[in-house]
């Protein structure tokens, strides 16, 4: 018997494969949008009844301290006044660049009890700062930084001071044994802050002093003098004694055998001193150091623990607002253009795209934010969507020009304001992305809903 | 001044006035600056330069007016407030920008047609600005509503006076176009 057989045809020869794909990356675009919504909606965890994972806010790792600052100014009332305004500033810069959120620094009234004003002060006056924070910042930390001078000063041993002597073991600790240098805080342009391995074998941080060129060789030439020996380094009157490297020694010697390639393969040796073994107590280190010089002594004399006044914003009633004000616009727009574009698809997606992305990270690695910059950031971003959709004619300029505003205020602000900034660039980033993707998936599924 | 200056922008030393203004200082030289490299066009650098100053009194003037109103904004987000506004006008500039460059590419360029269509998107602007703020103000704490009211209201007068200096200056130079034909 003869078996009629045909070869089976398949199937893939009529299967569009371009369709195909474009089908399931819609299918996969689509998924995205509804389980990201799902995911960013408010209180989702009580439905489900899963574990919580709602958007954490900040709003209860606030704390709030004010500190009174008394400062020992000139008599002079311009050059107090001078002097005040120095404080202000560097106390504001390193607290800036902590990121503490809230910084008030006002000249205070604050009255001394009688018990406290009997020392008398004939070369200077004495003015208060109150210094108010608001943060979610380390508080250790934080009065570190507003209640630290650091002023330092070089001093070298005297010639008949012995400090190997065990019977006098408090001798480097004794300003009387040192002299007094030049050498201040004025004296160099950068101390940096480096991790450095040390002689037994782990690493920390070190504070490596780079003098301005004009004092190099000045100071250069003391460190040749006091290589392999102690030398001393008064903070805020203390001095504390630090071992000068016996690298300078062999600079020196290669120096006075005319070798230009003295020591360390020709690598001038630089004074450093460890300062901390950890990242955090390193970045205050560096904040001391590199934030300006206070030109008085000052010590904190009160402290008050104040109530954080951050208003708590309801992220459901945050979340109502801007889908409100989202279908208004809608509706502005469609009863300008008298019709209902793709625009305004557009819009929303591209809108709901970012929200629903942002919202998902933060809940998912549970960053906490603050709702109300959360707010303020929403609604520059509706604004610039509009702008972004239903401009007439696309011109990436202005994308261009917002990316960049948006990019220096990061760089250049400080406080609420830089959290704002910070927390808008990937905002706008990722809707300048949005829009162009928004556009191509409403095509596609037009195409595909209309054939 | 120091009252002043703490009253309407929480400005509390030199330090923090300076950062708070070198910003939207700076970016203003980068607008007008690129579009002068760009568009040789001195009418525009005047534009950006004028909207930004109206744009700084303006907003301290509604600050100052709103807070002495309605009470104080004691923490620092009517700082917030003025980089809203600053943002607004950098993209109302951008959007002038891109509207002149386009009709800078024509063989014959209007004015009234950079005019028309900057009103156009500056109306949208204005619109959106008023939809969003009005909406969001519905759920907020005294505090938040003064800092939108102030953004809000800086950023609609500084629109419109933006939109009035590019009218003025544009206008001016095709008269003088017009009168040297």
């Amino acid at each position: 018997m003869k078996l009629n057989f045909r070869k089976p045809k398949f199937l893939f020869r009529k299967i569009n494969v371009r369709k195909v794909f474009r089908s399931i990356l819609l299918i996969v675009f689509t998924s995205y949008i509804l389980v990201g919504t799902l995911i960013s909606l408010p209180q989702v965890d009580q439905y489900l009844e899963v574990e919580q994972y709602d958007l954490a806010s900040k709003h209860d790792q606030y704390w709030k301290k004010s500190y009174i600052l008394e400062l020992k100014v000139s008599k002079d009332k311009k050059d107090a006044a001078i002097e005040v305004e120095k404080v202000k500033n560097v106390i504001h810069k390193r607290l800036n660049h902590f990121g503490v959120e809230e910084v008030k620094i006002v000249e205070s009234d604050y009255k001394k009890s009688e018990a406290e004003t009997s020392e008398v002060e004939l070369n200077h006056d004495t003015k208060y700062l109150k210094v108010t924070v608001q943060s979610t910042k380390a508080q250790d930390a934080t009065e570190v930084l507003i209640s630290t001078r650091n002023f330092f000063r070089f001093y070298i041993p005297k010639d008949d001071v012995n400090f190997s002597d065990t019977n006098n073991q408090l001798a480097p600790y004794l300003v009387e044994n040192y002299i007094s240098t030049d050498f201040t805080r004025d004296s160099f342009r950068n101390i940096l802050i480096k991790k450095l391995p040390t002689d037994s074998g782990t690493e920390a941080y070190f504070a490596i002093f780079k003098p301005w060129p004009h004092k190099t060789k000045a100071f250069n030439d003391m460190m040749k003098d006091q290589a392999g020996y102690l030398i001393g380094i008064k903070y805020d009157g203390f001095i504390s004694p630090y071992r000068v490297s016996s690298e300078f020694f062999i600079d020196r010697v290669g120096s006075s055998t005319n070798t230009s390639q003295s020591s360390n393969n020709g690598i001038r040796p630089e004074f450093s001193i460890a300062v901390s073994g950890d990242k955090e107590s390193a970045e205050v280190f560096d904040l001391l150091y590199n934030s300006g010089v206070i030109p008085v002594e000052f010590q904190m004399v009160n402290t008050e623990e104040l109530e954080t006044d951050r208003a708590e914003i309801d992220y459901m009633e945050v979340l109502l607002g801007v889908t409100v004000s989202v279908i208004a616009i809608i509706f502005y727009f469609s009863a300008k253009e008298r019709r209902f574009s793709n625009k305004n698809f557009i819009f929303g997606i591209s809108l709901l795209l970012v929200t629903i992305t942002w919202i998902s990270i933060l809940k998912i690695y549970n960053i906490a934010i603050d709702l109300d910059i959360l707010l303020y950031q929403s609604l520059i971003l509706i604004g610039a969507g509009a702008t972004l959709v239903y401009r007439e004619k696309e011109d990436h300029i202005v994308d261009f020009i917002m990316l960049i505003a948006v990019i220096i205020m990061a760089v250049s602000t400080d406080g609420y304001a830089k959290l704002f900034a910070i927390g808008f660039l990937p905002l706008i980033t990722a809707l300048i992305v949005a829009i162009p993707l928004t556009k191509i998936y409403i095509n596609n599924m037009n195409r595909l809903i209309t054939k | 001044m120091r009252e002043f200056l703490i009253d309407t922008f929480s400005i509390f030393s030199v330090y923090e006035g300076a950062i708070l203004f070198a910003t939207p200082f700076l970016l203003m030289i980068l607008l007008s600056a690129y579009s002068f490299y760009t568009l040789k066009s001195r009418n525009l650098v005047y534009i950006f330069i004028l909207s930004f100053l109206s744009q700084l009194l303006i907003f301290t003037s509604i600050s100052y007016l709103i807070q002495y109103s309605f009470g104080a904004v004691t923490n620092g987000f009517i700082q917030i407030a003025f980089y809203i506004s600053v943002m607004i006008w950098t993209i109302s500039s951008s959007l002038l920008f891109s509207q002149y460059k386009e009709e800078a590419g024509k063989k014959r360029f209007d004015p009234d047609h950079v005019t028309r269509a900057h009103f156009r998107s500056i109306l949208d602007n204005g619109v959106v600005i008023t939809l969003v703020s009005l909406a969001l103000m519905v759920f907020l704490s005294r505090d938040h509503r003064i800092v939108i009211t102030t953004a809000f209201i800086s950023s609609l007068l500084t629109l419109a006076l933006t939109h009035l200096i590019a009218r003025w200056l544009l206008k001016e130079k095709s008269k003088r176009k017009n009168a040297r034909k």
